[in-house]
């Protein structure tokens, strides 16, 4: 049951004896006098106030009423809040999440959300009792403890100033956990979230936690925002694509533009007509081997004035994507004659936007066998085909096909004809993105493994399998796919792509593509550098600059993510992409749940609505009440 | 009621009373109807049936006519208190019941002592009970028991009470009205009727605080005393100005008519003692002039 509820509860019941009790004050009193006539003649002619007489009655009873209302009111806040000299310790937890950027209302006044969070924090803090002590956390993507409690109001008004609004998604639920940890040794607790929705955090806490008091900062505002913008490369086919997601954060529907460039290029504009919640999704192809950053940029056109026309939230208008640069890897292939050779030449002929064609070699067994060592420090794969060597180097990367080198942790089974392969396991690296089901192999060579681990099988046995050691890598496919072309021209190439992100992991991209704002940028694998050097262009403040970032055991982790924009980590010989961008709907979505109060309402009422300071001024407006009725009741026997 | 204290006051207005009567009046009076005393006045024929005793026999010698020798007939006062009993003397605090009978025993008494005849009446529609023809202190063992068992109740008429007085007292004398003079069909015109029958009428008003200032206020139900009628009104401060103001033109145009009608009129406050009362009505004079 609500506070509201109760006290009008309380209030009814109490209303009947009230009643009851004017009706008897109001009772007319029996007095006998000697000689009646007398009255009689002179209040005949004051027959006419007896109606406006009876009308102030009422109105005496409805103040006593309103005087009732007011002392069920502070009675019920005193016995609320246990004593009303109890020392309340209260946390403030103030959203600066990217959200807060927003606009407070659809039609664009009073503010930011932010700025109405300040306010409304300025209010409690100015509003709350003397005994209380406050302590104010930041509630942005890593909470902060801005100032611990205090009871200084000059103090806790400078925290408030030093709060700041980020670009960042908010992680309400640390802040509130950080909040808990602050008061878990007080008795009198009090959360203040101060904060939108946040994707339903708020709500949520607010609804677990009983001490936490949600002040809901915003109205229900549309908003429109780019919430996946990604490049991809595709090996098996030699180009690149741009993944686009927008979504519309609106109970109506929206119509704007996305624009997306290359590298200061406008390279596509895509017209969207977005309906209430819909989402827009889009697969842009482009061959960008070279690399770079692209850019999406929502516009949602002009007003009948000109002016351009602004959604909730602009942070989430633009988007940027790396592209990576290709990098072309040297193949040798070593082939037990010309026949068996061709179809594979073939295949890797075919993939310009991976294979390093000038670099790339055949040779038969013998010769490889001649210089192993060198051969396999040469070259970034060595592909045997229906041939393996004896044996292979202690380094080195190798696939081989239709063929077992000796000294590996396996044997052959034997040959397996027509053989039904089993659908791979998917999440191993070598698997994806594989139609196991439309490769028919001739023949099968399954192994009998006492090491490695498979990822293609038959009936018969694994005939997938990687076998790895510290310094060697080596992919064995026991399948005779010379009369497939399927499998060389389709499945080939992809399968030859995996065997590069796996055994030539150090050549993929060393950071992810995208991180999310705060998010820290971590290498994916060691590097050999002592230092990298992060380099990042913000979006939004246009700030550019280098860092120099130790490497320490080959990792390096880089945390001066706040603002959305480009990245890139530089090593001695390479650079590699990355972006910061805000992808979170629940930042993007600054519509309210249930039914959102006006912020400046809420702000402007805070103090009163949280404080049991109301209960004075209730206790004040029942005295002047009190007087009000007392001289609307008497004024009757003087006028 | 008559305690000890009550019967010294008493003789203190008696003794009061002697002073300021004496050489101003007297016990008795000449009247003017002749009688058997023995102050001379006339003579007229004698008529069969007539006393011999008072034959002039000297004159017969002479003359050989028979005259009747007349002397002036000595009466005495004849003093009536017409005690009002009606319910609306209950009202006041102390009642006006009780103060009216401690001025009507307080006058009887003089009366009694001081002159020659007394009597105390009680009356609301009708005349009531009646302690007749007391002559001497003596009397005050009928007086004080009668005034003591008196009750009041019932309406006030005065000019039938009034009527019915003068119906059983034809002598005429002085008349003492004790009343709140509260009559639904006035006052006047049976002051007038007494007055017309040639009393000597002294009207004592008498009246509670209360009335003439009523503490009332608030909402109220007015119940008259006597009839039992009612009436709510609001008793605002206006509305009890407009009532003193009521009242006092009420009490004020009794006074007038007593005036003009050569009646003593007194206001008696039942604030003020009996005897303090009374030795005001004895020093002006009104109720023996």
């Amino acid at each position: 049951m609500s506070f509201a509820a109760a006290a009008g509860l309380w209030l009814g019941l109490l209303a009947l004896p009230v009643i009851a009790l004017y009706i008897l004050k109001i009772k007319r009193h029996r007095r006998d006098v000697p000689y009646l006539r007398l009255w009689q003649d002179l209040v005949a002619d004051k027959a006419f106030r007896t109606l406006f007489q009876r009308l102030q009655r009422w109105l005496s009873l409805l103040l006593q009423l309103l005087i009732l209302a007011c002392l069920v009111g502070a009675f019920a806040i005193l016995t609320l809040s246990d004593s009303f000299l109890r020392e309340d310790s209260i946390v403030l937890v103030v959203d600066t999440g990217a959200s807060m950027n927003g606009k407070l209302r659809e039609d664009g006044e009073g503010g930011t959300r932010f700025a109405a969070a300040i306010e409304a924090a300025r209010a409690i803090i100015e509003g709350r009792s003397a005994e209380d002590e406050i302590a104010v956390i930041s509630a942005g993507p890593q909470p902060e403890v801005l100032q611990g409690f205090s009871r200084s109001t000059l103090r806790l008004r400078e925290a408030c100033d030093a709060l700041t609004v980020g670009r960042a998604s908010s992680d309400l639920r640390a802040a509130h956990r950080l909040a808990r940890d602050l008061l878990a040794e007080k008795k009198h607790r009090r959360i203040v979230l101060l904060a939108d929705a946040s994707g339903g955090a708020a709500e949520e806490i607010a609804a677990q936690d009983g001490d936490v008091r949600w002040q809901r900062i915003g109205e229900n505002v549309g908003n429109v925002a780019i919430v996946r913008f990604q490049a991809r490369r595709n090996h098996a086919l030699g180009t690149d694509y741009l993944l686009l997601v927008v979504r519309n954060f609106a109970d109506t529907p929206r119509q704007c533009r996305v624009e997306i460039g290359f590298e200061g290029t406008t390279k596509k504009v895509l017209p969207l007509d977005l309906p209430p919640d819909g989402e827009f999704q889009e697969t842009i192809p482009l061959t960008l081997p070279e690399g770079g950053y692209a850019k999406a940029e929502l516009v949602h056109g002009t007003n009948a004035d000109g002016t351009p026309i602004t959604d909730g939230l602009a942070l989430d208008d633009v988007a940027y994507a790396a592209v990576p640069t290709a990098r072309l890897y040297r193949v040798l292939l070593v082939a037990p004659d010309e026949a068996t050779e061709a179809p594979f030449k073939a295949a890797l002929g075919a993939m310009g936007t991976l294979i390093d064609r000038a670099g790339c070699q055949a040779m038969s067994v013998d010769a490889f066998a001649a210089r192993p060592d060198e051969l396999a420090e040469k070259f970034d794969l060595i592909l045997f085909a229906h041939v393996a060597p004896p044996a292979l180097p202690a380094r080195g990367n190798y696939l081989c096909v239709n063929a077992l080198p000796g000294g590996l942790p396996a044997k052959e089974l034997g040959i397996e004809r027509q053989p039904e392969l089993k659908e791979a396991d998917t999440d191993h690296a070598l698997a994806r993105f594989l139609e196991v089901k439309s490769i028919r192999p001739a023949t099968a060579k399954p192994l009998d493994l006492s090491g490695g681990t498979p990822f293609l099988s038959t009936a018969a046995g694994p005939v997938g399998v990687v076998m790895q050691t510290a310094t060697r890598k080596v992919v064995y496919l026991g399948l005779d796919v010379l009369g497939d072309l399927f499998f060389l021209q389709v499945a080939f190439p992809i399968l030859l792509r995996n065997v590069f992100a796996w055994i030539h992991e150090q050549d993929s991209e060393l950071v992810d593509p995208v991180y999310a704002p705060g998010e820290v940028i971590r290498a994916r694998f060691a590097v050999a550098d002592a230092k990298v050097e992060v380099g990042f262009r913000h979006e939004w403040t246009r700030q550019e600059g280098r860092r120099e970032v130790d490497v320490v055991d080959g990792r390096f982790a880089f945390a001066e993510t706040a603002e959305p924009g480009r990245y890139w980590v530089r090593t001695a010989d390479r650079d590699f992409r990355t972006t910061v961008n805000l992808f979170d709907p629940a930042e993007s979505d600054l519509r309210m749940p249930g039914t959102a109060p006006a912020g400046d309402i809420d702000v402007e009422r805070a103090g009163f609505l949280f404080g049991r300071d109301l209960w004075p001024v209730l206790l004040l407006a029942a005295a002047v009440l009190w007087v009000a009725e007392w001289v609307l009741f008497h004024r009757r026997f003087t006028e | 009621m008559f305690d000890a204290d009550f019967l010294r006051r008493l003789e203190y207005l008696d003794v009061v009373a002697r002073k300021i009567l004496q050489g101003r009046i007297r016990a008795e009076r000449m009247s003017t109807k002749r009688g058997t005393s023995v102050e001379f006045e006339d003579y007229r024929n004698y008529a069969p049936g007539d006393d011999l005793r008072y034959l002039d026999w000297n004159v017969f010698g002479r003359l050989e006519e028979l005259f009747l020798k007349l002397y002036r007939e000595e009466e005495n006062l004849h003093m009536t208190v017409l005690l009002d009993c009606s319910r609306s003397m209950a009202f006041g605090q102390p009642d006006k019941f009780l103060y009216a009978r401690q001025i009507a025993a307080a006058i009887a008494y003089i009366g009694m002592s001081n002159l020659d005849d007394a009597n105390v009446r009680a009356f609301t529609r009708d005349m009531g009970p009646a302690a007749e023809r007391l002559r001497g202190k003596g009397k005050v063992k009928v007086l004080f028991p009668f005034l003591t068992n008196l009750t009041n109740g019932g309406e006030t008429d005065m000019r039938r009470a009034f009527r019915r007085y003068v119906a059983l007292e034809r002598r005429r004398g002085v008349v003492v009205l004790v009343s709140d003079l509260y009559d639904r069909d006035g006052v006047i015109p049976a002051l007038r009727y007494l007055k017309s029958r040639r009393h000597e009428v002294f009207v004592i008003h008498v009246m509670d605080k209360d009335e003439v200032d009523p503490p009332l206020r608030g909402d109220l139900r007015l119940v008259d005393s006597e009839t039992g009628a009612f009436k709510d009104l609001t008793v605002t401060d206006a509305l009890r100005a407009r009532y003193k103001e009521a009242f006092e033109g009420h009490a004020r145009a009794v006074e007038t008519w007593c005036r003009s009608a050569e009646t003593g009129y007194v206001r008696a406050l039942t604030q003020v003692p009996f005897d303090t009362l009374v030795l005001k009505i004895l020093k002006r004079g009104g109720l023996v002039a």
